[in-house]
């Protein structure tokens, strides 16, 4: 696949999962109205934090 | 995951994916009419007090999983080709499907998990699912749909920030990525609130009252799936497509029962000795 082709396509899987995880997990968590649903939110931390990772790593990628 | 064209699709390939389409279909429609034409067939649980169960509500909330499905398959589709992106799609569909299928089938008929180990006998049930518009079995169809989803972008992910790891390592990245996912996800879900899916067991380990088997479940299932992925291309290179295709599923298969007799070999134990039950929690959860 061309660069010029890549576009928002590499990060589809990511944007995918990131929609997902805010459906499910924050979205969800706002409409239990149980503020104690949103006080665990930082267990899902490693996932943001791959999700964050992988998208810069293919950013950094397609700057070179 | 790294290919970037989308390779010639051969005979073999074509009719392994055809294949995978036609078991997915045969088990999602008769089991998608039992469920809302005769659910005492199926014997579906009573949906008294779960909010959002009624038909229409159950198609809405699964379109958002269709939708997220349905784009990360056109991403597999393009980067993999069709039989690859289809062995993942059926792979992960039928690994976990088949998986909680057993667990929620063992639930429904607790004298088999007494017939086990005498430790079980005091197990009321494991656990049942509430809404769901598609079915396979007695799991939502957008279940199955999910962990294809989450296994796919945990391992695009993995491999993005691990290529050069072995694929041990790799997998196992993938898999508390997923885990830490559920972490949230599970007890959000299970809240009065949505009750998405309702726990039954008296498992003595859990973490925010959710049994502690299943956070290792989800930890297992994408590890064990990434690696059966990886070994893909050389059992299909040894055995030929049709070969390579029975003995992934085969693999997959194999790691399913070695999840269920390591919870099992997990479960005598924690059932004899935990006493009493132990819940990590936070603030009540």
């Amino acid at each position: 696949m061309k660069d010029k082709d890549r576009g928002l396509f590499v990060y589809l899987p990511i944007i995918a999962l990131f929609g997902y995880w805010l459906y499910a997990c924050v979205i969800c968590a706002f409409l239990t109205l149980d503020p104690r649903m949103l006080k665990i939110a930082f267990v899902s931390l490693p996932v943001v934090l791959g999700m964050a990772l992988g998208a810069l790593k293919l950013a950094r990628s397609a700057g070179r | 995951m790294t290919e970037t064209t989308e390779p010639q699709l051969l005979p073999a390939e074509k009719k392994a994916a055809w294949l995978i389409a036609a078991a997915m279909a045969a088990v999602i429609v008769p089991s998608t009419v039992l469920h809302h034409f005769f659910p005492e067939v199926m014997k579906v649980p009573s949906m008294a007090g779960v909010p959002y169960s009624s038909p229409g509500w159950a198609l809405a909330l699964d379109l958002i999983p269709i939708a997220v499905g349905a784009a990360c398959f056109y991403h597999a589709r393009r980067t993999l080709g069709w039989y690859k992106a289809m062995m993942f799609l059926g792979g992960s569909f039928f690994f976990t499907g088949l998986a909680e299928n057993v667990w929620i089938y063992l639930g429904k008929h607790p004298q088999l998990l007494a017939a086990m180990s005498g430790e079980f006998s005091s197990v009321p049930g494991t656990y049942y699912f509430t809404r769901g518009f598609f079915w396979w079995g007695d799991m939502p169809a957008t279940i199955c749909l999910a962990w294809f989803f989450i296994a796919y972008s945990c391992v695009y992910i993995q491999d993005i920030l691990l290529p050069r790891t072995g694929i041990w390592a790799r997998a196992a990245v993938g898999g508390l990525m997923a885990m830490s996912l559920d972490l949230w996800l599970d007890p959000v879900q299970v809240h009065p609130a949505w009750q998405s899916w309702r726990w039954v067991t008296n498992e003595t380990i859990k973490v925010f009252s959710i049994p502690l088997t299943n956070f290792a479940a989800w930890f297992l299932m994408i590890l064990l799936f990434a690696v059966a992925f990886d070994k893909l291309p050389r059992l299909v290179e040894r055995r030929g497509v049709a070969g390579g295709t029975g003995l992934f599923f085969l693999l997959l298969l194999g790691f399913k029962l070695a999840i269920l007799a390591s919870f099992v070999a997990y479960g005598i134990p924690a059932m004899k000795y935990v006493s009493p039950p132990v819940n990590l929690t936070l603030w009540g959860i």
